[in-house]
């Protein structure tokens, strides 16, 4: 299991799962502040490249940063192929009701659940 | 300079009376040094306004993903760490008027008003929300889809105001966004 903290949030990757948790708030300053993150998200798709789970039912808030992030996240898989995104989210919390849908707009292989 | 317009602004004119006026004036290098002082602000008028309303949990997430998406776009644009940002927040029954002001050199002045024309004059928000992200510059530390996501997922009215001032040679922004608050 290896975690992340960023700002007030943690992001934990369990391998065995191919699932990453993000929990908190998410709202760095800028692109450069999410440069870990990215790299977090990388590094764990190298070793889940059938499917990868992001698990963001926990995730507070996203500022708009980190949906880029996130965003550019699923069209570097789309792009190379894998891993394949599943997103869970939770419709309790606004942001993701409404803009997690976003993702599977980037690529339609994206699978949503709640 | 003449006043620039840009969308949907004064919709709601300031010389309408509002249930109440919720006035902060802050200086950039109070958020630029702790930025999470953003998400505090963006809470705290989240809060405000979200214990009255029928879903009080889902009004405050909402409230503060907007508040601190425009406060966090007015700090970045800010480049004088002494200006002022001012954040102006107003209830009309179920619309919810934020506007923000901040100063700005041209460059950013340049940037801004043509990001905001093309979010106001698009007809597929879904395909510039793609475009941008697909052609996304790596080196640029904008995420480039903030306040695009305000006005394709949160249905947010948005306008602008660009005024020279030749006094301290910077443009004044002044944003405003309308919440239609759903009930």
């Amino acid at each position: 299991m290896k975690t992340l903290n960023a700002g007030e949030s943690t992001i934990t990757y369990h391998e065995a799962e191919s699932l990453l948790t993000f929990t908190g708030s998410m709202r760095l300053a800028n692109m450069k502040e999410y440069d870990v993150v990215a790299e977090f998200l990388h590094e764990s798709s190298e070793s889940s490249k059938d499917r990868l789970t992001l698990d963001l039912k926990s995730l507070r808030f996203l500022n708009s940063s980190g949906i880029t992030t996130l965003s550019l996240f699923i069209l570097t898989c789309k792009k190379q192929g894998y891993p394949k995104i599943t997103v869970v989210k939770n419709d309790t919390i606004s942001w993701q009701q409404k803009s997690i849908t976003n993702f599977k707009k980037l690529w339609d292989e994206v699978e949503i659940e709640n | 300079m003449p006043i620039d317009t840009i969308g949907e602004f004064d919709i709601i004119p300031d010389s309408i009376p509002a249930e109440g006026d919720v006035f902060i004036r802050i200086k950039p290098i109070d958020f630029i040094t702790y930025w999470k002082r953003c998400g505090i602000l963006a809470d705290f008028a989240a809060s405000f306004y979200a214990f009255t309303q029928d879903h009080p949990s889902v009004q405050e997430n909402i409230i503060s993903t907007v508040v601190n998406e425009l406060i966090e776009n007015a700090t970045k644009y800010s480049v004088k760490r002494n200006g002022d940002v001012r954040i102006h927040m107003k209830l009309y029954d179920t619309v919810l008027k934020i506007q923000t002001e901040n100063f700005t050199p041209k460059l950013h002045y340049q940037k801004l008003q043509k990001h905001l024309m093309l979010l106001t004059q698009t007809d597929d928000l879904d395909m510039l929300y793609i475009n941008t992200l697909a052609t996304k510059p790596t080196d640029t530390v904008d995420s480039g889809i903030g306040l695009l996501l305000l006005i394709k997922d949160y249905g947010i009215k948005i306008g602008a105001q660009f005024e020279y001032l030749e006094d301290i040679g910077q443009y004044k922004v002044t944003i405003q966004t309308y919440y239609y608050i759903e009930q």
